[in-house]
């Protein structure tokens, strides 16, 4: 089953252009790596698909049903989660908050499960600001899996974070891919592409410009 | 008479209370500065007024005060979907001040500036609360129930979704939050209780008019909900006590009445400087916005 | 009243608010600040040029020119001890700390002067020429006329002036002109002091043409910023422009409308044009105002 096709998506911002006519489909628990130089366009992708900005032109299909038409919150309640390369985190608020923020059930037990699941259960009360720039990623991961998120997008998550948090934030994909989840890796390391995606996509000044299936 | 004294402090305090907890909501809470606040404590005490002087009961003309205020308040909320920071407080500012020319000016409903004396107290169950003793207990029972209500709402998943707007609107938005609505429901609630106190006020104090709720009215609410601490519902209430006895014994040291109004305000406008420059969290409250940097390029 | 007259009250109207709004949009521009205290440096201002020609007796010509220097000091006063602290802080907390200064200075002035009605003694009610059908005083000419001079003199300063080229550096990218060695600080004082000075003389302009009292900054200043946001924040003809726009359409619109709805009309426009144009009549981009 396809979980999200990118019909001829384009964006420009003034004159220059973001997206030129990009098209793929991602089936449902495959995770695409999205490689590409600075200012490819991979960032702006992601962007499009959760419409943080809107394309000029183009569609975006998930699980079959045209979303580009919604505003962004309802996307995100289908079931589209998202790890931000900066600031994604709310940073005055408790951790707990952080993920209750996420779901519509203040369920305390699941969210220290979950909490437990990313390394962070003991600081659950602190406010989110006192967490290294890895524990903020892996928060946001934990956001991602108690709003149970069908298709994930992360930007870089390992940008910037230690090598004992890369690992942490490996184990915690390589678990999510094994409950199904369809995820987008945006990711510069190519020997961690290789061992996490099936499927690579190469952007080039907004155009797609390789598809390559890793198996 | 010093009981009577004593008891219309207290009065005093319970309106400002609401006010200021109701202004938290928004303020502290959700992140957005109203600087039109004392234009739905307008609406509310015109509206009760209005009603129970055309022969309706009080509780009608109380409930139709909040009820009427939230209406504003969702029609001021559209603003905020547009606009951020300062230029939603000047937007809010200007909505202020739309209303109360509309009350200097609608002379044939509101009097215009002679105001509206005669004032009825209220009547509920029978009883009429025209004691300081029984208006005091009418105002500590809304008091009470306003801050229940907004604990429960601020500490359940709505009080986090604010604090969600608050931090950062597009990640609230990516985690599926309506962050229109949610403003409009924040706007809305708000002003519903501004609107209350604006009712109790009326009914209180016998006699307004349009000077009763110009932007200085506004600004003591601000200072009260700063001082307890930006997001802070005890803290607001504390800051309504501490505003409100503050100034008195200014009253007490021979000077003339005119120059009292005046040295209340200079300490008010003072104190606020000095506030934020030292101690930008306030009493109770969370830093929040110590640690935010505008975005200025 | 004829509409004629309704057209030059507008002018004299727009003229005034220009004064205010020049300062208020440089301050703006460079710091991002709704300077809301700006209409107290105004009244401040006239009660200087008050005390000037009226208490000490002398011309009032001295009195505008000790007012404009005491403007200028006054607005640098502002800067350093309220606004210079605050740097850095969440955006509406410089607009808190404004409106604070505003009310302090409304109060300090009343608790001194009083809150009743003041005038410069100028002598018998002016009895106004009359041509084209609209009347006008002498006085309201020299405000014209004097306000036309000021913006001149703002054109060559922002253009001519080093101060005024570093000034508009800095509005552009702080930190390129700092890393240009231009001492920021340095320019945001002068910016205030200039802008102060403008707003003083207005204030001792309106003082002229109607009266003082400790709240005649406060409208003037909230319409100022209504032209500032009508021509584009951060521009200067775009606040002159504005001024003249608002001071007409608010003279004109009570041709249509019950006079006491005149503020209200500026409240409005204020409103329309945050909302629906926020870069203003002459503005391109949105200046940061949505994020």
């Amino acid at each position: 089953m396809i979980a999200l096709e990118l019909k001829s998506i384009s964006k420009h911002f003034g004159g220059v252009t973001a997206l030129e006519n990009v098209s793929f489909k991602l089936e449902q628990g495959k995770t695409l790596g999205l490689i590409g130089g600075n200012g490819s366009g991979k960032t702006t992708l992601l962007n499009v698909i959760t419409k943080m900005i809107s394309p000029n032109s183009g569609e975006v299909h998930f699980k079959g049903k045209r979303v580009d038409n919604l505003p962004a919150y309802k996307i995100a309640r289908l079931g589209i989660g998202r790890i931000f390369q900066i600031g994604g985190i709310f940073n005055n608020m408790t951790l707990l908050e952080n993920l209750f923020v996420a779901t519509n059930s203040g369920n305390e037990e699941e969210a220290e499960r979950i909490l437990n699941e990313v390394g962070l259960v003991q600081k659950k009360n602190e406010k989110a600001a006192t967490l290294s720039g890895g524990q903020q990623r892996l928060l946001e991961f934990g956001r991602v899996m108690i709003r149970n998120d069908e298709l994930i997008l992360l930007d870089e998550p390992f940008a910037g974070v230690s090598e004992g948090n890369c690992k942490k934030i490996e184990e915690v994909i390589g678990k999510l891919q094994k409950e199904g989840k369809t995820i987008i890796l945006i990711e510069h390391d190519s020997k961690r592409i290789k061992r996490i995606c099936n499927q690579l996509i190469e952007l080039d000044e907004g155009k797609l410009a390789k598809k390559t299936n890793i198996d | 008479m010093i009981e009577a004294y004593l008891l219309h402090l207290l009065i005093l305090i319970c309106i400002y209370a609401i006010l200021s907890m109701s202004l938290t909501l928004l303020t502290g809470y959700t992140g957005m500065l109203n600087l039109g606040h004392a234009a739905f404590f307008a609406i509310g005490a015109y509206a009760s007024v209005l009603l129970v002087m055309a022969g309706f009961p009080f509780w009608l003309g109380f409930l139709a005060a909040g009820g009427v205020a939230a209406l504003f308040g969702v029609l001021l909320s559209i603003p905020s979907l547009r606009l951020r920071g300062d230029f939603l407080a000047i937007a809010t500012l200007a909505f202020g001040e739309i209303i109360r020319s509309i009350m200097l000016n609608w002379t044939e409903l509101t009097r215009g500036p002679l105001g509206i004396p005669g004032i009825p107290k209220p009547e509920l169950f029978g009883i009429v609360f025209d004691s300081m003793l029984t208006y005091f207990v009418l105002t500590i029972v809304v008091v009470l129930a306003t801050y229940v209500v907004l604990k429960y709402l601020l500490d359940g998943k709505f009080g986090i979704a604010l604090k969600a707007i608050r931090e950062n609107e597009l990640i609230a938005e990516s985690l599926g939050k309506d962050v229109k609505m949610l403003k409009m429901q924040a706007f809305a609630i708000s002003a519903l209780f501004a609107g209350f106190a604006g009712s109790l006020f009326a009914h209180y104090i016998t006699f307004i008019d349009p000077s009763s709720f110009t932007l200085s009215e506004t600004v003591l609410v601000l200072l009260m909900v700063v001082l307890g601490g930006l997001g802070s519902l005890v803290g607001s209430i504390a800051g309504a006590i501490i505003l409100i006895l503050l100034p008195e014994p200014l009253r007490f040291i021979g000077l003339p009445s005119s120059m009292v109004g005046q040295l209340r305000q200079i300490i008010y406008a003072g104190l606020l400087i000095v506030l934020i420059i030292k101690r930008p969290k306030g009493l109770f409250g969370e830093q929040w916005f110590g640690g935010i940097v505008s975005d200025s390029s | 009243m004829v509409f004629q007259q309704l057209v030059v009250n507008g002018i004299i109207a727009g003229s005034e608010y220009a004064l205010l709004a020049i300062g208020l949009t440089l301050i703006f521009g460079i710091l991002r600040i709704i300077h809301f205290a700006h209409g107290e440096v105004a009244m401040v201002g006239a009660y200087v040029a008050f005390v000037v020609s009226v208490s000490l007796g002398l011309p009032l010509p001295v009195g505008f020119v000790v007012a404009i220097c005491f403007g200028a000091l006054l607005g640098m006063a502002v800067n350093r001890f309220a606004f210079k602290p605050l740097r850095k802080q969440h955006v509406w907390i410089g607009l808190i700390a404004a409106i604070a200064v505003s009310i302090l200075l409304q109060n300090i002035i009343a608790l001194f002067f009083g809150n009743e009605i003041k005038t410069y003694n100028l002598g018998p009610v002016e009895k106004g020429m009359e041509m084209f059908g609209f009347i006008i005083t002498k006085t309201q000419v020299l405000i014209i006329v004097v306000a036309v001079a000021l913006m001149i003199l703002t054109w060559f300063f922002i253009k001519k002036t080093k101060t005024g080229q570093q000034a508009r550096a800095v509005a552009d990218n702080r930190h390129l002109a700092e890393s240009l060695g231009i001492d920021s600080e340095k320019v945001i004082a002068s910016t205030f002091a200039f802008g102060s000075a403008l707003a003083a003389a207005g204030g001792v302009l309106i003082a002229m043409e109607t009266n003082l009292d400790p709240m005649m900054g406060l409208m003037p200043n909230i319409k100022a910023f209504a032209a500032v946001i009508v021509g584009g924040v951060g521009s200067v003809p775009g606040a002159i422009l504005g001024s003249y726009f608002i001071g007409l359409t608010e003279n004109i619109g009570i041709w249509y409308l019950p006079s006491g709805y005149k503020d209200a009309i500026a409240f409005f426009i204020l409103i329309v044009f945050l909302l629906f144009r926020p870069q203003g009549i002459l503005g391109k981009k949105k200046e940061g105002i949505e994020q």
